[in-house]
């Protein structure tokens, strides 16, 4: 039962410990190339023909697109779970990414899993209102490798 | 005028490969300016970060941030841009960004603010997760056109050993 209300949920009903694999997405080489025009205008990342002859022998996705595809799924997922449920809580905004890696290149038609885990939660309390969620987030290539991973702190808001 | 991210008219850039580069003396750097207009802010938001504060006028001003606001991760896609874009103008051949060791958002970005990355940068150490590359540690701090601090990032980014741009 631990996965629902996962975006309504007050700071204090947030587990620490709690683990989600919450959603996959297989990269096109469209879409790789169409979020590089706009944030990565590196041939590497842009151009299919050159990247053959660059680096890493092919078109690879810009690294950011694999975090903004984390949100995009994390949205869907909120969204599920968040069905029914309107009491008035809201989900917060993000204040830090902490220890960001990309540690492997990412090819068209390679399908990303991610998975989030709470690991702390800060006694802070902020704008009389919220606290402070840190989560470790993963994502894994079909092969199972880990290919980013990263830390980051949402606010979440408190049952006062 | 400074550049909209909807131009796709960021320039790609191919470096000579073959003559190694020189680091430079002065240490810092900055890119040009980019503009975030409405219909960016929501195009990314539809793609990849479909909340309401990043989609809707109304209801960002209703939100937790007050107004219509970029997603912290087109933010953080844009400063990784303008990251590489200040290390080229200084002669450095920027290939991408492995590691982001923070990345702090100090307030929204709202539409039509206009993005600046101010980089400091050390020496280069051997090697990289990128084949052919080193690494270099640059800290980024990104600013409104008023010089007001957006956010700040350090970072490790892998620049090519052998090629001049």
């Amino acid at each position: 039962m631990s996965e629902l209300y996962l975006r309504n949920r007050w700071f204090e009903d947030i587990p620490v410990g709690e683990f989600h694999v919450f959603g996959s997405h297989t990269f096109s080489e469209l879409e790789m190339v169409e979020f590089a025009k706009r944030y990565a205008p590196t041939p590497e990342f842009l151009d299919p023909e050159a990247a053959r002859q660059l680096r890493w022998g092919g078109l690879v996705a810009a690294p950011w697109h694999l975090c903004a595809m984390w949100m995009r799924k994390m949205v869907d997922y909120m969204e599920v779970y968040a069905q029914g449920v309107n009491d008035g809580r809201r989900n917060g905004a993000g204040v830090a990414i902490l220890e960001l890696d990309w540690l492997e290149p990412v090819r068209p038609g390679h399908t990303l899993t991610y998975t989030y885990e709470i690991v702390s939660k800060s006694d802070k309390i902020i704008r009389d209102r919220w606290g402070i969620i840190r989560s470790r987030n993963e994502a894994f290539n079909q092969y199972g490798n880990k290919v980013m991973s990263f830390e980051i702190d949402i606010l979440a808001e408190r049952d006062l | 005028m400074p550049m909209a991210v909807a131009d796709d008219t960021a320039p790609c850039r191919f470096f000579r490969v073959g003559s190694p580069w020189v680091m430079p003396k002065i240490r810092t750097s900055h890119s040009s300016a980019i503009a975030l207009d409405e219909q960016s802010i929501i195009d990314f938001a539809q793609s990849f970060d479909p909340q309401p504060y990043h989609l809707d006028r109304n209801a960002a001003d209703a939100s937790i941030f007050g107004g219509l606001c970029a997603s912290g991760w087109q933010v953080g896609a844009l400063a990784s841009r303008l990251t590489g874009e200040a290390l080229m103008s200084a002669g450095i051949p920027y290939i991408t960004t492995t590691q982001v060791n923070q990345l702090r958002w100090l307030r929204p970005t709202f539409v039509d603010d206009q993005l600046i990355a101010h980089i400091v940068f050390d020496e280069p150490t051997p090697g990289s997760p990128v084949p052919d590359c080193d690494s270099l540690d640059v800290s980024v701090t990104l600013k409104d056109s008023n010089d007001q601090a957006i956010a700040e990032m350090t970072c490790r980014v892998a620049v090519a050993t052998d090629a001049t741009i």
